[in-house]
Parts: C-alpha cells; structure tokens; sequence
C-alpha cells in the first residue's frame, strides 16, 4: 500500500528524490559550466553586435516598465521608434524578464542565463523519470542536455531568447502528463506562453513542431496500447488544453506580434543545407567539424543512446526515432525531399531561415534515450544475478537486490560523471572568453535622438539617446526626415508660426505646451504609426515620415500617446486566462486545506503498515 | 559460534528490513516519520537555497560601471575637457570619408546598407581609440553624438551628417 511509483524500484532512486538537492546540483553544475558567465563583472557585453541589439532592447522594455510605469509597447530609443511588445525580437512579457526587472539588464541577462540551464536540466531529469529512466540515468542526460553546445553558442552571441529551449522538456513532460492528468495540460500551456513571450522567433514555432511531432506518437501509442483512463482523444485533448492556455496567457503579446508577422514580413530567402553526417558528427566531435560545434553533447550520450537502442529498450527507441526525425528537419534544404522544404511553405515557418537551430531539439530526444541506455546499464547486475538464480530455481534476495543496485549504480554513476565531465570540459563558457566589453555608462540628460550606431546600440539609451542608425529583422518602417542634431526633439514644422515646449516625456506619452498663431503642424523626431493619439488636433505623417500633429490656432496643451488598441484586447485576454486558472487551483488549494490530508496521510499508514 | 550465527542472523533481517526500506516507495508510516520527512525535505531545500545562493552571489554583489558627473562649468563634459573631446571627434571623423568609401563599394546600389557598413567601421575606430586612450566605449560616442550636434567641423571642414538611412534589411 502506498507505493507511489509504478515503474522500476532501483538503489539509486532515493538520491535525488529531494527536488532542493536536485536544484543545488543543478546549480552547481552549471557553476562549472558558466564560470564566465556567473563570474567576472556582470554588467559586460560580449563583443557580437547581437548581443547589443538584444541588451538595448530589454534596457528600453526596463526603462518603460521601471522608470516610467509604462507597459513597453513603442521603442523610441531604435530606429526612431519600433513597436515594443508587438516586435517579434521582444521579450518584456516573459516570465524571465522580472530578473532584468529586480536586477538591472546586465545582471538579469545573467540570471536568467542560469534560470534557464537549471530549468533545462530539472524539466529533462523530469521527464526522463517519467520514462522509467533511472535516477543516473536521467540526471547524466539532464546535465548534458541542459549544457549542451548549443546553450554557450546562444549566449555568445547574446541569443539568451533561444535558451527557452531549455523549457521544451517541460512541453514535452506536460502534454505527456496532461494525457491523464489535466492540470499538467495547463503548466505545460504556460511554458508555451513563455516560450512565445520571449521573442520566440523560432523557439516558438519549434515548441508546435515538437508538440505536433509529439501528438502524432502518442495518438498512435493510445490507439496501439492505451493506458488506464486514456481515449483515443485523450492527447488531442492534453494539446488543446496547452494551446489554449497559451494563447490566452500570450494574448497581450501574440495579438499584436500577428498584426507584425504577417503584415511586415522577415525577409528571409536563405537557404540553409547542413550534410546528415556533419550534423550527427557534431554532435560528438567538435574538433572535427569546427564549424558546427553548436551541436556538442558528448560521444558518451550518443553511445549510451545507441546502447538503448542495441538492448531493444523501447522506450529508447522512441527517443531515437523522433531524434532521428528533428535532425532530418534540422538538415534544412539538403535534399528536394528534406522535411524542411515543405515546412518551409507553411506560413510563420516561411519567414524562419536556419532549421539547424532546431538541431537542439534532436540532442533533447537523444540525450533521453541515452538516460535509458545509462539505466540498462545499471539495471544490468541486478537482471544478471536474477537470471543466474533463477537457473537455480532460486529468487535474488532482497539484500543481494541491494548490493547488485549498488553495483551497477556505482557503474553507471562513474560512466554518468565522465559523460558530463566530458560535455563541460568541451562547453564551459571560460571565464574572459564571452563578455569582453565593458558595460555602458549612464549620462543623465533629456532623450534627444542621435545618428547612433547599431553595432554598439547597447550604449545609446544609458546616454539618454536613441540610435537612428539601426538594424532589425523585421522591416520596421523609419523616417527618413530623422536627425541626431536638432536642439528640440518636439517642434514646429517648417512654414508653421508656432512655440513648442516639451512639458514631460515619456516612451509611450509626450506631453507639449503649444501656441499657435495660425494652424500649425507639430513635427516629432520619431517614426509616424497610425497608433499614435493626440489629445488634440490631428495625428498625421509627415512626407519625410515623421510623427506629426496638426493643430488649431491657439495655447494648448497636447498629450501625443501611443495606444495599441491589440495590446489592450490582449491583455484583457491574458487577465481573463490568469482568473480562469487561478479560481479552480485556489478552490483546490482551500479544499486541499480543509481536507487536512496530513491526518488522513498518517492515520491511512497506520492502517496499511509496509511489508516486512 | 552458535552466539556469532545469531548475531550474523539479527544483522542479515536488519540488512534485509533496510534494503527493504530503501528499495521501497512508501509514505510516512507515522506521525513521527511525517515530521522526519518534512525535516528532511526542508533540509534538502535549504541545502538547494545554499547552492543557489553561493551560484548567484558574485552576480549580485557586482557594482555596475559609474554614471557620468553633470557637465561642469568649466567646459567638462563626460569627465573630459573639451579640447580633449574635439580631439577625439576630428580622430573619428577623419576616418568617416573612407569608411563610406568602403561602405559604397561593397554594397552599390543599397543604400541602407552602405550607410551600415560605414558604421560597422565607425564601430571599430571607435572601439580603437577607447583602447588606446583608456576611456569608456560610452564617452567616445557621447563625444560623436556632440561633435555631430554642435556641428563641430569634421574633414573639409563640413560637420559630419546628422542622418542615417532608413531601415532596409537585405535579405539574408
């Protein structure tokens, strides 16, 4: 009576039940894995441009949310102003935000890097328990998984929005899990929300590769084999609850970031072809293949998947098929028939331009079936005394049971400690090898625009400036009337007999005194878009594309605001998801409560003692 | 001997009871053994707090790089003297007309992108003077940014443009 696992019983379960000490390990991996990272001075840059574009970015979120207590839904500080929450780079929405939020950008940047590989390596451990992995087992490939070649590369080149990779093994464990229970259904559509909060350019898209992928498995598997409960709808079911939770946790950014996708296209026509075999080499031998070292996850997990494979584990087989399947995706256009050709011309994938970056997701599946092949591999002393036994006709006992799980626990912890040795000795991000820039410095002022540069925008908005010059990969529209010199940022345009005073500025809201003498037309050195308000007068473009106003004759004061009519239908969306959520789980909570199930706990033991 | 057979008896069902014990998944069977599990589990989790802490600590001790003082009376912007800072402004604007040249030839025809390669190389002179004088990456395009506002002259004597191309990523 109340045993709580149906799978296997090993030695080595006990160790790492404690989810305090899993994270504690977690984190001091990753210690050894991001010396440069969780080390050093905090507020550097690494030298990649995109890195800067990215800083730059979540500075402008900061300032709107932090300083001036506004939702960050216009960017003035690039290009003379682009869409804040709408562009699709943007990542103010994400639950990992909250870290630049309380820290500062520099030192968020770095948390959330850490936040990301715990996550990574808790959610794979997780769902490789799931799979009857043993503790060992799922904790090497956590490790690997979660340090994999691919994570150094994103944060080098300041990608920290791909890390939500890391989150895919929680997707995964979720719809899984949401089959038969489905409040996991429900977790599992937050981590996809804050997949595609966190300018989830591709990870987003991905994340629905892998739940389609996923959802095809498991129909087959409840058809084939169902378990206690399961209908045939019953993963169909577990999707569509993630989906829709997603999407409704997601509304305040989705809404508008879908006016941006389809209305202004990335423009993409890369094509991108990576050889089967260089993509499985790099997978185990970076110095072979320099050029693809992204894919690193050690030869140690590729042979302890083929291991799986070669016991006939069928749930290692599983996770091979469907690596075998991401990494024909991840192969790109390399063949007419190559899986990413067609998905190519589905709409939202036609606008991604690099299938190797789903390379990731083919690591998470081998990495898995490499924790079941780590297990065999334990499980393996124990099955052989049982079967040398039985030619006795003799039962293992419970004592040599233990003794055989120490062995192999001590054989496969020792092959575990060299696998992920390996992967961190070929990953770690050293210390003084990725941030080498110093951080910017802050020089309080009025905003003023200036011609900028792009390649180091992450110094403009701590100046108090924004960058005209710059570079994204949407087709933002900018003004060619924009200019870095002009001692007003608000003022009267040419041929209009007007005084205009800045009277509070603010991202989204300006507010001016003006006195007209006659009709006039209020220039403002930003980009027009048509969600600009004015209080009064008139919202127009300029011809050389600048934000105008035209006003009447006479003294008024003018609020110019920017309102997204899509963010506010969004977040009234969002707001109405959090309740339907939060109502059932706090009814839950107050019933749980009321239950007082620490009683029942105790006094359903004392009726049901153990075995002897 | 027989007291040795007991004893080794009494040691292989304790053996037994623990592998027992450990090999199965059982809840509390107590009300003590609730309170050692909880004590455990806390324990665990304070344990988990430690690491994490001890992990995130450097990050959250670091003091970020210092804000620049208020211009002073005396002409000092930037912690620099202006004779300085027009010194820099004519070294990076001496290397704007070759920059664009190189901009222009690699890119005939893009305007946009012309204007961004200037930059790239405006990016690595600026760079190289931070380096060589000592001074922040942030004061060298401040000093850029006030060179281009106060019209200082730049080569031929003309200020150097105010304006960038608009936004026309090429494809990739």
């Amino acid at each position: 009576m109340m045993a709580r696992r149906s799978g296997s019983r090993r030695f080595s379960d006990r160790l790492l039940s404690l989810a305090g000490l899993r994270i504690g390990l977690w984190a001091l991996a990753a210690q050894a894995f991001l010396p440069g990272v969780l080390g050093g001075d905090p507020y550097g840059l690494t030298a990649y441009h995109d890195d800067h574009l990215f800083y730059a970015h979540e500075d402008a979120d900061r300032e709107a949310i932090v300083r001036y207590h506004e939702l960050p839904t216009w960017n003035p500080y690039y290009c003379g102003g682009v869409p804040g929450i709408a562009n699709p780079q943007d990542n103010s929405l994400a639950p990992d935000f909250l870290l630049r939020i309380l820290f500062g950008v520099g030192r968020g940047r770095r948390l959330a890097v850490l936040l990301f590989v715990i996550l990574g390596m808790e959610g794979l451990f997780r769902l490789a328990r799931k799979h009857d992995a043993s503790v060992i087992g799922a904790a090497t490939a956590a490790l690997a998984f979660g340090m994999c070649g691919a994570i150094p590369t994103f944060v080098r080149f300041g990608w920290l929005h791909f890390l939500t990779y890391e989150l895919f093994p929680w997707i995964a464990l979720c719809f899984e899990r949401g089959i038969s229970k489905r409040r996991w259904a429900v977790l599992g559509g937050w981590f996809l929300a804050w997949v595609v909060s966190c300018s989830g350019t591709y990870p987003a898209p991905y994340a629905g590769l892998l739940m389609g992928t996923l959802l095809l498995f498991e129909t087959g598997r409840v058809f084939v084999a169902p378990r206690e409960g399961e209908r045939w709808f019953s993963p169909i079911a577990s999707a569509a609850t993630m989906g829709i939770v997603a999407i409704g946790l997601s509304a305040i950014r989705t809404l508008p970031l879908l006016r941006v996708v389809f209305g202004v296209p990335r423009p993409v026509s890369e094509v991108e072809a990576v050889e089967p075999l260089t993509l499985f080499a790099s997978m185990w031998s970076p110095q072979l293949y320099g050029g693809m070292s992204d894919q690193y996850i050690g030869l140690g997990i590729v042979a302890l998947a083929v291991l799986a494979l070669l016991l006939a584990d069928r749930a290692g087989a599983r996770f091979v098929t469907l690596a075998f399947v991401f990494a024909a995706i991840a192969v790109g256009q390399w063949s007419t028939i190559a899986p990413w050709v067609f998905l190519h011309k589905l709409p939202v994938y036609s606008q991604l331009g690099t299938p190797s970056r789903i390379a990731i997701v083919a690591l998470m599946f081998l990495a898995l079936a490499a924790a079941r092949g780590l297990t065999k591999l334990e499980d393996a002393p124990t099955w052989i005394a049982t079967r040398v036994l039985r030619l006795w006709n003799r039962r293992l006992p419970i004592v040599g049971r233990l003794a055989a799980g120490i062995l192999g626990a001590l054989c496969a912890a020792y092959v575990g400690r060299s696998v992920v040795e390996g992967v961190i000795a070929s990953n770690a991000i050293k210390p003084g090898t990725a941030y080498v820039m110093d951080g910017p410095r802050r020089y309080a002022d009025e905003f003023r625009q200036s011609r900028g540069n792009r390649w180091d925008a992450q110094v403009w908005l701590p100046a108090s400036r924004g960058s005209i010059g710059c570079f994204e990969e949407t087709g933002f529209f900018e003004a060619a009337g924009l200019r870095g010199d002009l001692p007003e940022e608000e003022f009267a345009a040419p041929g209009s007999d007007a005084t205009v005073r800045r009277v509070s500025w603010s991202p989204t809201r300006i507010v001016l005194d003006v006195d007209a003498r006659s009709a006039a037309r209020i220039l403002v050195n930003q980009n027009f878009d048509r969600h600009w308000t004015s209080s009064e007068g008139a919202v127009v473009m300029n011809p050389d594309g600048l934000l105008a106003i035209d006003v009447p004759a006479g003294r008024r004061r003018v609020t110019v605001s920017f309102r997204d009519w899509l963010v506010t239908i969004g977040a009234l969306v969002t707001l109405g998801t959090v309740v339907l959520i939060l109502t059932p789980l706090a009814r839950c909570i107050s019933a749980w409560v009321a239950r007082r199930p620490w009683r029942a706990l105790v006094a359903e033991s004392r009726q049901h003692p153990g075995p002897e | 001997m027989g007291r040795v057979m007991g004893y080794l008896r009494r040691l292989h069902v304790l053996l037994a009871r623990a592998s027992a014990w450990w090999l199965a998944d059982r809840r509390p069977s107590s009300r003590h053994a609730l309170l050692l599990a909880i004590a455990v589990h806390s324990l665990a989790t304070l344990a988990g707090v430690v690491a994490v802490r001890s992990v995130v600590l450097p990050v959250l001790e670091a003091r970020g790089p210092a804000e620049f003082p208020s211009d002073g009376t005396n002409g000092v912007r930037f912690g620099l003297a202006e004779t300085l800072r027009r010194d820099i402004f004519r070294e990076i604007a001496s290397a704007e007309p070759a920059a664009r040249a190189r901009g222009a030839q690699s890119f005939p025809g893009e305007p946009w992108s012309m204007e961004d390669h200037r930059a790239a190389f405006e990016r690595d002179t600026a760079r190289g003077i931070a380096q060589r004088r000592e001074l922040s990456l942030s004061q060298i395009y401040l000093i850029l940014d006030e060179g281009i506002r106060q019209r200082w002259p730049g080569p031929g004597g003309a200020p150097l443009s105010a304006q960038s191309y608009p936004l026309a990523p090429r494809k990739r």
